[in-house]
This record gives C-alpha cells, structure tokens and sequence, in this order.
C-alpha cells in the first residue's frame, strides 16, 4: 500500500515536471521563431522605381521567356478584407522595342473571358506559373485565393493581352493555397500552407507549429498529395532543366529542394537553412539560381498581415538570391534587396531578368529595380 | 505553496534569462552578403585593421593593426602591433607599416582605436589607445612627421579610469574623451559582465591635466564627435543602440539626446561631410564571438556590416542604410568602415584580419 502510492506519487510528480519543461521549451521556441532581435537594413541594387500602387497587392509574378514578360497578379488583398480590384496584368522586359522612357514601365492589364464560369467575381488570385508549349501556346495557371473560393485556374492567352479561362480545379483539401509551380503542360505543383485558412485558427496552427501544410500534384485529371506534414510551406518554384522543385517552409524559414522523378513523386535532396521567410521563389532557367522573397522579422509581419488596411504598419521586405554550388553540397547567398517597409511592404514575390528585377507585395506595391551591379561572392 | 510559488517563479526567471541569452547570442541570425561595389583586400595589415583614422587634408589613412585584447596570456600574442599608412588617392590597395619612434615600450605596442588633432604648426597629432601583451593600457600620443612618413612618441598617459580603454576621440592638442568598453580584464570576466547584465565600462574625458567619468556602469565601443564638435555619439555595442549626447567641452560636461536602436553591435564610427554617422558593425553576436576569441584560427570568422545611419535634424531618429553585408568570408568581423572620394569609395576595417577598400556604385538615398 505504501509502496504504491509512492510509486504513484513519483509518477505524479514527474508527469508534473515534463509537462512544464514541454510548455518552457514550446515558449522558448516560439519566442525565437518571432525574430523579436531582427530588423532589417535598407539597401538596393541599383536604381529602383515603383510601377504600380493601383492594386492592394501584387502577390504572385512569373516570366514568359518566349514573350518577354512578367505575368503579375493583382489584388491579393481582397482575400484580407480589402476593398481592391482584381486581375493579371503583364510587365514588357524588353527595352529595345521601340518604346518611350515613359512606356517602358507601364503595365498592361488584361481582360479575361471566363467562358461561363460563374464564380468568376470570387477570382482573388495569388500564385501563377506558366508553360509555354512548342507550338507557341502560352498556358497561365493561377491560383484563386479567395476564402471562400480556393481553386486552381486555366487560364490561355490569346491575342496578346487577353486571357481565356479554360477550367478551374477546386477541392476541399485546398484551405490556404499560396503558389504554384508548373512542370509539364496542365501538370503542376500547389502549396497548402496551413489546414486552416485564415484568422485566429491559423495563427495559432502557426504557433504551435503543427505541419499541416501540404504539397498538393495535379497531374491532368486527378489530384494527389506529394508532400505533406511540412510546416507553413509557401512560395514553390520548379527547375525543369536540373528537375528539381524547390519548396520555401514560411515557419521553419528554410527552403526544401526535391527532385521530381520521372512518375513525378518527389525525393527530399536537402533543406536549406535561410533564417528568413520564404514566400515566392523564381528559379533563373539559365543559371539555376534561385530568388526569393521573404518577410525577414516575423512578428512585424504578423502585425502586418492582421491589419493590411493601416498604411502605417509595414513589414520589411527582403530579397534573396542563392547560387547553388556542387549538386546542392553549398550554396552562396546574397542579398540583392532589403527595405524596412517604407518603400515596399511585406515583399511576396520576385522575377529576375536581363538584369531588372520586378518585387510584389502581398498587399501593395510592385517595384522594379535595375541590377547596374550583379555582385556575388 | 510557498514553495510551489517559488519554484514557479524561478522558472520564470530562468526562462527569462535563457530566452535574452539566446536572442543576445542571435542563434537566429544570419548575414547576407551584398556589396556596393568592386571590393579589394588591402595588403599590409595582416592581423587586424581594428581602427581607421582619416587625415582628410593629407589623403590618407592611418591603420591600427596588431590588436591584443583581453588575452589569456602575454605569450599566446604571436604578432606585432604596427601602424600603417594609406594612401587614398591612388588604387594600391596595399599599405605601408611607418615607424614608430622613441616608444617607451616598443614590445607592449598594441593600437587600439585611433584619433587625430591638427596642431597649430599643421602637424598631425595622432592619439592611440594602447595595449601591452599584458593587457595594460595606456594612452599614446604620436607626432605625425610627414617628410619622413614615420611617427614621433610625444606623451604616455596612464590612469586608473581608463580601466579597459577601446575608443578615443581627441578634443584638443592634449585633450581626449576614450571610451570603456567594459570593467573585465579576462576573457570569462567579459562573458560575466555581459551575461550579467553590469557593465562596468564608460566614457572618460582627460583635459589635459587629469581624467574624470562623464560615464560609468555603462557600456561604450566606438565614440566620435560630429564635425561641429558638439555632438557625441557612442555605441552601446552590448546593448545594440547607438547613443546620441550633446557634448559641451567648456565645461567637460555631456547630455543625452536619443538612442537609436540598431539590433546589431556597432563598433567604431566615422562621420562624413555630409553629416552621415558610418559604423562597421558584427551582426551576429555567437559567431563574432566564437572568432575573437581564438583570432588566430583561421577556419574561424565573423560577419561583416557597414551601416549608415542618417539622423533626423532633432537627432532622436534615425535612418538606417546596409552599405556591405558578407557572412566573414571575405571580411571578417568588421569594425569601422570611411568613405571617402566623394562617398565613391570607401574602407573597411577589421579586428583581426585584412582591411578591405571598396567601390561605392549603388545610390544609398533611398528615400
């Protein structure tokens, strides 16, 4: 009698103790994961200017190299409660085509026929890759993040600047889309970040730090999950000549890379520790560099996501390019861009070419700065 | 209960003291490299180019090198303390070592931080915070002979407040403020009084005649006065803030203005023509640290940053610019960095490695 309830006693006691150091080790981890001794320096390329402040948010961007432009999503903010229009407009890189210095950065929108699709004023898009087949066609696929509305959109573009919606890809598993990386014509590549959408839940998924984000394959006809479990995955950008797919985890501020098999199921090569947080990745065809943007100091992002509509929370912008070195045993990381805030908020997306490079933001501006000086070490 | 209160409670405090340990030691940080420019290492100062002084009228640059600090013993100090000359107006990229004459004692040569004073007679009086391999300090001042390029010993000046002496800024022909950069005289003391919190450094104004604490229990690096002489800035290099004082030398007296919170530990300062503050800086505290204490292995090094801090016209604000950032590879642990040539070029200094001469080809006037 005695012996037991000693025994159960320490058993007790030591539950008690666990618990605690559970809990001091969870604070501990999310009081670091809030980058509460990061801020960022002010620093740019080259000679920047901002194209657009018309829309709240300029989130998702992709290159057409056989066109030379910049496909650029807008209006992500809609999807927080702002009011904004919404569309894809496109960016012209080449300089040498006879334009004006004042047309040079304009940006053209383009109209959408959307064929009958009848939620078409719920098109919030994010994400968007593209697929140039041989015969000229150029696909667009986007991602629809409205709340309520999360879906996959086809969309081809014909006669220069307008769009056709060929179909639209929605499922039930989709709850917080972000970006989308295209590997073959209609084949593709989408990140779930988190199993809740949006508000509180999400949040606090976040803080606990649950990985139930997913890596989401949609192979033609069907749709299957080719990664999963991973935490806050966010920006993915796919390089189809080494055919590696290179996924950025928003909470563990690293980025994976995968190679992609011929059956297209995915092989973890490595993680790369960024301590910062990806959200889009551009993949340079020709080099094989990668380009991120990233939300440098979480917390301030946080603020910044919780309450877009005050101009006067920001979030530090980041941009990061990274060379990898020797099939992926080291890499050199620079820092091409850096701004607190005041200039671009809460940068989300990035597209390098002919020495210019384009930053979205998730709620903003759309800046274009000129690389005069590509220094790498 | 009472225990159960208190037990609760001192886990809060450990938590606590863990959590600022850690953010402190910045376990989370890492450095990103960009550079404004085609970058060059200087040759010359093989074992550090801790301070960079400017002679703006002579176009040149005189280099600290040989830095002792806070040694674990005199015989672990395997290299010479040496000053060296620059030239900036031609692209050399190599300094010469000058002479350094009638020292009293030529083996306890360490230089430290740098100042300088244009005498009557146009002489360059060159003030230097000095180490021996016995981590003794002393102030020394040096006369400048620009015929033959060598420096002539005037004065040593000792004293019980300069108790570990980092920066100095010179006020007069035989005035200065240095700066105590803590009270520890060993490595583990250092760790101590940073962990702990009292610091135990200062700022210390010698008029000529005898030195009194303007500062104390406080921490202070890099100090410099801006071009009118009647601004003081300091760096709280511990506390990662930058701070911002009225100095009044008629009566020996300073009044805080601002501090301005840089999240990275600035060293050294330098200010421009245009009134622009210019610090070489270690942005991540566990790998500065892990390379200072062992300088001499060179798989070990620690990242890089030079800041330029604009400041508002009341002084309480500020405006930061990343002008260099690199992870250590290339410069290592960057202590003050001097444009110069019109804000074209620019030097950058370290505390135990090479110094680094930069081209300036990006605008830093973002706004």
């Amino acid at each position: 009698m005695g012996l037991q309830s000693a025994a159960a006693h320490f058993i007790n006691r030591f539950i008690i103790w666990i618990t605690i150091f559970m809990v001091a080790c969870f604070l501990l981890r999310l009081l670091v994961v809030l980058d509460l001794n990061k801020r960022v320096y002010n620093h740019t390329p080259g000679p920047c200017r901002v194209l657009t402040d018309n829309y709240k948010g300029t989130a998702g961007m992709t290159y057409v190299e056989s066109q030379k432009r910049v496909y650029i999503t807008l209006g992500y903010g809609r999807a927080h409660d702002l009011k904004t229009k919404t569309g894809i407009a496109f960016y012209k890189t080449n300089r040498t085509d006879g334009r004006s210095q004042q047309e040079m950065y304009d940006l053209i929108e383009m109209t959408i026929n959307w064929n009958g699709y009848e939620y078409k004023k719920e098109f919030i898009p994010t994400g968007i890759d593209s697929y140039s087949s041989s015969n000229g066609r150029v696909l667009l696929y986007v991602i629809n993040a409205h709340p309520n509305h999360q879906c996959i959109h086809f969309f081809q573009i014909v006669e220069s600047s307008k769009l056709n919606h060929r179909k639209a890809i929605c499922d039930p598993s989709f709850s917080s889309l972000q970006d989308i990386a295209v590997v073959g014509p209609d084949r593709l590549f989408v990140t779930n970040m988190a199993a809740f959408g949006r508000g509180w839940a999400q949040i606090l998924e976040f803080s606990l730090q649950t990985g139930q984000g997913a890596v989401y394959y949609y192979d033609g006809s069907k749709l299957s999950t080719a990664a999963s479990s991973l935490i806050a995955p966010t920006g993915i950008g796919y390089d189809a000549k080494r055919r590696i797919l290179y996924v950025g985890s928003m909470i563990r501020e690293s980025i994976f890379a995968y190679k992609v098999a011929k059956d297209t199921t995915l092989e973890l090569l490595y993680e790369m520790m960024l301590l910062t947080s990806p959200i889009g990745v551009f993949v340079e065809s020709k080099t094989g560099d990668i380009w991120i943007a990233a939300h440098p100091v979480i917390h301030e992002s946080a603020w910044h996501y919780t309450h877009p509509e005050n101009q006067n929370i920001h979030s530090p912008s980041q941009i990061l390019r990274i060379r990898i070195q020797e099939e992926g045993n080291s890499w050199v990381t620079t820092e091409p861009y850096a701004n607190d805030g005041a200039t671009i908020s809460a940068s989300s997306s990035v597209v390098f070419t002919d020495e210019q490079m384009l930053i979205g933001s998730s709620f903003g501006r759309l800046l274009h700065c000129d690389l005069t000086h590509s220094y790498i070490t | 209960m009472l225990v159960k209160v208190v037990l609760f409670g001192l886990l809060g405090v450990s938590i606590h003291f863990i959590f600022n340990t850690l953010l402190t030691l910045d376990i989370n940080k890492r450095v990103y490299n960009h550079r404004p420019g085609e970058c060059r290492k200087i040759e010359g100062p093989v074992h550090g180019s801790e301070d960079i002084e400017v002679i703006d009228k002579l176009q040149i640059a005189f280099i600290s090198s040989g830095l002792v600090y806070l040694p674990n013993s005199a015989s672990d100090v395997k290299w010479k303390g040496q000053i060296f000359l620059y030239d900036l107006t031609k692209r050399s990229y190599k300094a010469e070592p000058i002479p350094v004459l009638n020292l009293e004692d030529v083996d306890g040569f360490h230089p430290h931080g740098l100042s300088h004073w244009i005498l009557n007679n146009r002489t360059v009086r060159l003030f230097v915070v000095v180490h021996s391999k016995t981590f003794k300090h002393s102030i020394v001042i040096l006369d400048y002979n620009s015929a033959k390029r060598e420096l002539n010993h005037v004065k040593t000046i000792r004293g019980e407040k300069f108790v570990r002496p980092n920066d100095i800024v010179a006020t007069g022909e035989n005035s200065f403020l240095v700066s105590n950069d803590g009270g520890a005289q060993t490595a583990l003391g250092n760790v101590w009084e940073i962990l702990s919190g009292f610091y135990k450094g200062g700022l210390v104004y010698y008029n000529g005649k005898k030195s009194q604490f303007l500062m104390e229990n406080n921490i202070a690096n890099g100090i410099i006065l801006s071009r009118d002489q009647k601004t003081l800035f300091v760096s709280h290099i511990n506390q990662e803030t930058i701070g911002v004082y009225t100095w009044n030398q008629k009566d020996g007296e300073i009044q805080k203005i601002s501090e301005i919170e840089t999240l990275t530990g600035c060293d050294n300062f330098y200010v421009d023509t245009q009134d622009h503050l210019w610090a070489g800086c270690h942005p991540v505290v566990k790998d500065a640290a892990g390379h200072l204490g062992n300088v001499s292995d060179s798989t070990l090094y620690g990242p890089s940053q030079v800041l330029r801090v604009s400041f508002s016209k009341d002084l309480k604000t500020a405006e930061i610019v990343e002008v260099l950032a690199d992870d250590g590879r290339f410069v290592s642990a960057s202590t003050i960095a001097i444009p110069f040539d019109d804000g074209k070029q620019m030097i950058v200094g370290t505390v135990a490695r090479p110094a680094i001469h930069c081209d300036i080809n990006v605008s830093l006037n973002l706004y």
